[in-house]
């Protein structure tokens, strides 16, 4: 036995000689992959347009219904309406069944149905086993087209509502966004226009129902379907659910006044957390604009791409600041996206952190990229995308979203083309376009007193920014009414 | 009505008498003889593998003084290897030497300092006043060839390699019982993968085995000291878990954190992460074959480990009384009422997970209860959380900003007493049971997860199979069984009771501590109208107040106070600017 053991040992020795040396040794056999058609995945159900990708491995079925609008059609003084509009759609029962029989029903189908409405888009979500497509979508387009509204449902809605804006001051991973879009898009921007007590006191279900009535409207829908069903069962089961849906005009456009606050130095006070959070950028880039694939790939190898992009091999691997830092370039379609740095850092820590942050802006600038960054930043965007197409619902929707949005169809083909044509060069003149630190607003939110000195070693936050921090107010979190800064 | 119920019943069957989606179906085994095991999953047409393994190792496998060893390991296998990671990799073998060495004196430098913490002269043992002249001088030597260790780095190769051969996703998790690791790779990076994998589990280093501490310790900020509850929650679970191995946190007690030395870490590796002690899946458009020669090929290299993995030999003890948990938090007011029950795979647990179903949720009885009819919570349900060596079963919910702890707690109490009384009705138990057969599915539909429930039921139970046989367990549970666990494990005398309060914030708020919750209701919403109003509009506010205040009843007139108190103070303030 003993002999045969070793006799085993030498057999795999040997196999081991066969482990290339390095990774680079591995020869690969060659993969051909396409990102879907969108085209050919459309189907048209006369009052919607659907997109469609089958998957018939398991019996599941998932639909989503996309509509244009919300925050920005909210009324003044009737702010926090859309967010209560998709809670009351979701939980306030049907003409024909009760809020708690509802959601009993769907229990017991086994079927998910969730609303969510967004600054600019409904959507609605379903997902059930083949065996319950029928009462599933009956029970789905009932909520949509009959809510009931229960009006005893509405005032607890209400009441918890208000114990969520109670909340609004707890948690620094909650206040920072609030904060940091105030700074970009201004405070008049419909973005921000938050609810109070008085605007959730003045919601009934009539404007609910008025606003829902707005949104979901034939001509303003469209459907993103995968799994367990075909074109045609499709078609049949949608028509006479999707007829029901009133006639009427599109939205109009979200407004695009958002004003953008000073390039500075901002913060807002949070006592007691020994960990603050930053975050640095301004507005980024609108949906179209050519300079994206150098944009994606730049902010790749900056901040983008993990442990392998810059600013996180810096602020982590190296200096051990944080335990997530990044940067991000996002585009927009009804608002342009953003740019940010985005970290979490001890107080004492988050001048040295931003320091290193500023320095790598200024260096991507200044240094052309290698070749070797390059080559992996570009992979690293292009296969993004990779396993996202695997997923039929991840697919379907994304062919839904771009429809909506009038995006080219062979868009993502042509995209992975160019960022692979990317050169050195445009990666240079992306960052040289697109990055300026003097431009950058910079939001700490955590515990101020704190960072100011820095650690020591690194300079102050004044020194490292050359700049003279703002404080921020709190706002009192029932009336948004701001309340003095701390110190 | 009859057609009604008929109508319930024919769907009840209808779901039920469809056989239970099994993974089993569509998976395959096999083992190398170092004893490591691997599941492949065939799933034709993908263009990405979705792969991982988990090694059955967690916090619950340490013991004081090294707790948090297991979470620092997954940061550590990132690092690379001999190969991977370094330009030089014999001179990064002589500085890790040299590394350790200082690091051991400074141990030593520290045994006094940490008494001195114990003895009262700092709070911390990182105040720089502790600090000997020896110290200092160590400190110093020690950064200097940390610097040197950086130069000599490929800083981050492990994962450069991946990104730039189109892995995505990469990351890992550690949890009391498993630490699991995972990627996707384009399908026909198979091979990459097995290099990567066998290369980190053959050979790893562990480069950086210091610094990567200070970014533990900012992981351990972000997630517990800065967040509104969660030093408070570790506290809790302090308390609940007693002699237990579950009773220290996954992250660590910071004092540990720093005190792990590389030669405990390597005793670790060697017995934890030994191919015997891991299992790997693939899922993606592979065969087992191709999986099976890519295994043998790689990972045949790795010897089986010398030791066999300890078991954890702690058993749970009595619960002699109840345990209360109080704190203030800077968030909602919260109840929790926990039991120790049975482990993830125990013989109770699908009544248990069934239990905390009919309790949760939307249509869940504490939902009904206590958001809806008393309205004295915005949420509340219940968990059944089986894990390797032990389980626990809560119910809790988070109140109104002036609920009382207590008040939730005796609502929670209230509803599960009615199930140990009266048990739970069949409708509802049709529901939950079709209700998770159809997750069942779900879980199958995205690969990617599809892979990490195997690893997890595998990691619970050393056989993912098990999680087939849940379902089918599942779907065998009574109404009485129900009833039987919740009477059996859910017992007053062996309850812990957690209770957050908010913290009284700020001064302006402190004029109302006197005040009834809904004299205070009154002031908030009325202030919360009258803050808004123009400063030449106050006069007439207090005006109209002052007049109504004559016919308000009298258990009002305190909060009318509070509001006059208030706008005279908002007024004397607009006067000075």
């Amino acid at each position: 036995m003993k002999r045969l053991i070793l006799c085993f040992f030498c057999f795999a020795s040997l196999l081991g000689q066969n482990i290339p040396d390095r990774p680079s040794d591995i020869q690969y056999p060659a993969l051909k992959t396409q990102i879907p058609n969108r085209t050919q995945n459309m189907h048209d159900l006369q009052q919607a347009k659907a997109f469609l990708v089958e998957d018939h491995a398991l019996p599941l079925i998932q639909i989503n219904l996309y509509a244009k609008g919300g925050g920005y059609l909210e009324p003044q003084g009737k702010e926090g309406l859309s967010e209560l509009t998709a809670t009351m759609l979701q939980n306030g029962g049907t003409e024909s069944l009760a809020p708690q029989a509802f959601q009993e029903r769907l229990d017991f189908l086994s079927t998910e149905i969730e609303v969510s409405i967004s600054d600019t888009r409904l959507t609605a979500s379903l997902n059930c086993l083949t065996s319950n497509l029928d009462e599933s979508l009956q029970l789905f387009f009932d909520m949509l087209q009959r809510p009931r509204l229960d009006a005893e449902r509405l005032a607890i809605e209400k009441q918890n509502m208000l114990e969520q804006l109670r909340r609004r001051n707890d948690d620094t991973r909650a206040m920072e966004p609030r904060y940091w879009s105030r700074l970009l898009y201004g405070p008049s921007f419909y973005s921000n226009h938050l609810a109070t007590q008085t605007s959730i006191d003045s919601i009934d279900a009539a404007s609910i129902r008025q606003f829902k009535d707005q949104i979901l409207v034939q001509g303003n829908l469209v459907l993103a379907v995968s799994g367990d069903i075909t074109p045609a069962t499709l078609k049949k089961v949608m028509k006479s659910h999707l007829a029901k849906f009133a006639k009427g005009s599109k939205p109009a456009d979200p407004p695009k006044d958002w004003q953008m606050a000073d390039p500075g130095l901002y913060g807002v006070q949070k006592d007691g957390v020994n960990q603050t959070r930053v975050t640095a950028g301004y507005l980024g880039l609108t949906h179209g604009n050519p300079d994206r694939p150098a944009v994606d790939v730049m902010n790749e190898i900056l901040g983008g791409g993990g442990f392998t992009s810059r600013i996180t091999s810096r602020i982590r691997s190296d200096e051990g600041l944080a335990y997530s830092a990044g940067s991000q370039f996002s585009t927009g379609f009804d608002t342009p996206g953003t740019f940010r740095i985005v970290y979490q850092s001890k107080n004492e820590s988050v001048a040295f952190a931003l320091k290193i942050a500023l320095e790598e802006i200024q260096k991507i600038r200044d240094v052309p990229v290698s070749e070797e960054e390059l080559k992996i930043a570009k992979e690293g965007v292009v296969s993004g995308l990779l396993p996202f197409f695997d997923d039929p619902a991840s697919t379907a929707q994304q062919f839904a979203r771009a429809y909506m949005i009038n995006e080219d169809p062979e868009y993502l083909a042509k995209y992975q083309e160019s960022v692979r044509k990317i050169t050195v060069a445009d990666v240079q003149q992306a960052a040289q376009k697109y990055l300026n630190r003097d431009k950058l607003i910079i939001l700490l939110t955590g515990d101020l007193a704190g960072c100011l000195p820095g650690d020591g070693n690194h300079g102050s936050l004044e020194e490292v920014t050359g700049l003279k921090l703002e404080r921020l107010p709190l706002f009192d979190p029932l009336t948004l009414q701001p309340l003095e800064p701390t110190n | 009505m009859l057609k009604l119920v008929l109508g319930l019943l024919c769907s009840a069957l209808a779901i039920a008498s469809q056989d239970a989606p099994k993974i089993e179906n569509i998976a395959q085994e096999f083992q190398l003889e170092n004893g490591m095991r691997w599941v492949v999953i065939r799933k034709p047409g993908l263009s990405t593998i979705s792969a991982g393994w988990v090694a059955h190792v967690g916090s619950a496998n340490e013991r004081p003084g090294i707790t948090g060893i297991s979470h620092l390991f997954e940061h550590m296998m990132f690092k690379g290897s001999d190969k991977i990671g370094v330009k030089d990799a014999a001179k990064d073998r002589e500085l890790r030497q040299k590394l350790d060495t200082v690091r051991e004196e400074m141990f030593e430098e520290e045994r006094t300092m940490r008494q001195k913490v114990r003895n009262g002269y700092a709070d911390s043992i990182n105040d720089p006043a502790l600090e000997s002249e020896r110290m200092k001088a160590l400190k110093t030597q020690f950064q200097k060839l940390i610097e040197e260790q950086r130069e000599n780095l490929v800083k981050d190769e492990f994962d450069k390699i991946y990104t730039g051969e189109g892995g995505v996703r990469m990351n890992a998790f550690t949890n009391e019982d498993m630490t699991v690791y995972f990627i996707s790779v384009p399908k026909n990076k198979l091979e990459l993968w097995f290099w990567m994998e066998s290369e980190r589990l053959s050979a790893p280093v562990f480069r950086e085995f210091y610094s990567e501490r200070d970014v533990v310790y900012e992981e351990r900020r972000m997630r517990t000291d800065s967040t509104p509850t969660g030093k408070q929650e570790e506290a809790f679970e302090n308390l609940f878990w007693a002699n237990s191995t579950y009773s220290w946190p996954v992250v660590g007690w910071p004092s540990d954190i720093s005190a792990i030395t590389r030669s405990q870490a390597e005793a670790y590796f060697d017995i934890f992460y030994a191919p015997n002690n891991l299992t790997a899946c693939i899922v993606g458009d592979v065969t087992v074959e191709q999986v099976k020669a890519f295994a043998q090929q790689y990972f045949n290299r790795i010897p089986r480990g010398e030791t066999a993995p300890p078991d954890v030999v702690t058993l749970p003890i009595e619960q002699y009384g109840v345990k209360s948990f109080v704190a203030e938090v800077d968030s909602s007011p919260e109840a929790e009422i926990r039991y120790r029950t049975t482990a993830f795979n125990g013989l109770d647990a699908p009544a248990l997970d069934v239990l905390s179903e009919i309790l949760s949720g939307q249509s869940g009885r504490l939902n009904k209860r206590l958001v809806l009819d008393d309205q004295i919570a915005t949420e509340a349900g219940a968990r059944f959380d089986g894990r390797k060596y032990d389980g626990s079963f809560s119910l809790f919910a988070t109140g109104k900003n002036e609920t009382d702890p207590a008040q939730l707690e005796v609502a929670l109490h209230e509803e599960l007493q009615k199930i140990q009384k009266d048990g739970i009705t069949a409708e509802e138990l049709t529901r939950v049971k079709n209700n998770l057969q159809g997750q069942s599915y779900r879980r199958m539909a995205n690969p990617f997860w599809l892979m990490v429930s195997v690893l997890v039921a595998d990691g619970y139970t050393y056989d993912w199979r098990n999680i087939d046989r849940y379902q089918e367990r599942i779907n065998q549970v009574t109404t009485q069984d129900v009833r039987r666990v919740a009477e059996k494990y859910l017992v007053d005398e062996k309850a812990n009771y957690k209770r957050f309060s908010r913290k009284s914030d700020s001064d302006e708020e402190a004029d109302l501590a006197n005040l009834t919750p809904q004299q205070k209701e009154m002031v908030t919403r009325a202030w919360g109208q009258i803050s808004q109003a123009p400063a030449d509009k106050l006069p007439q506010i207090v005006e109209q107040i002052q007049n109504s205040a004559s016919q308000a009843p009298p258990e009002m007139k305190p909060a009318l106070d509070v509001l006059l108190d208030r706008i005279n103070a908002k007024m004397s303030q607009g006067g000075a600017q």
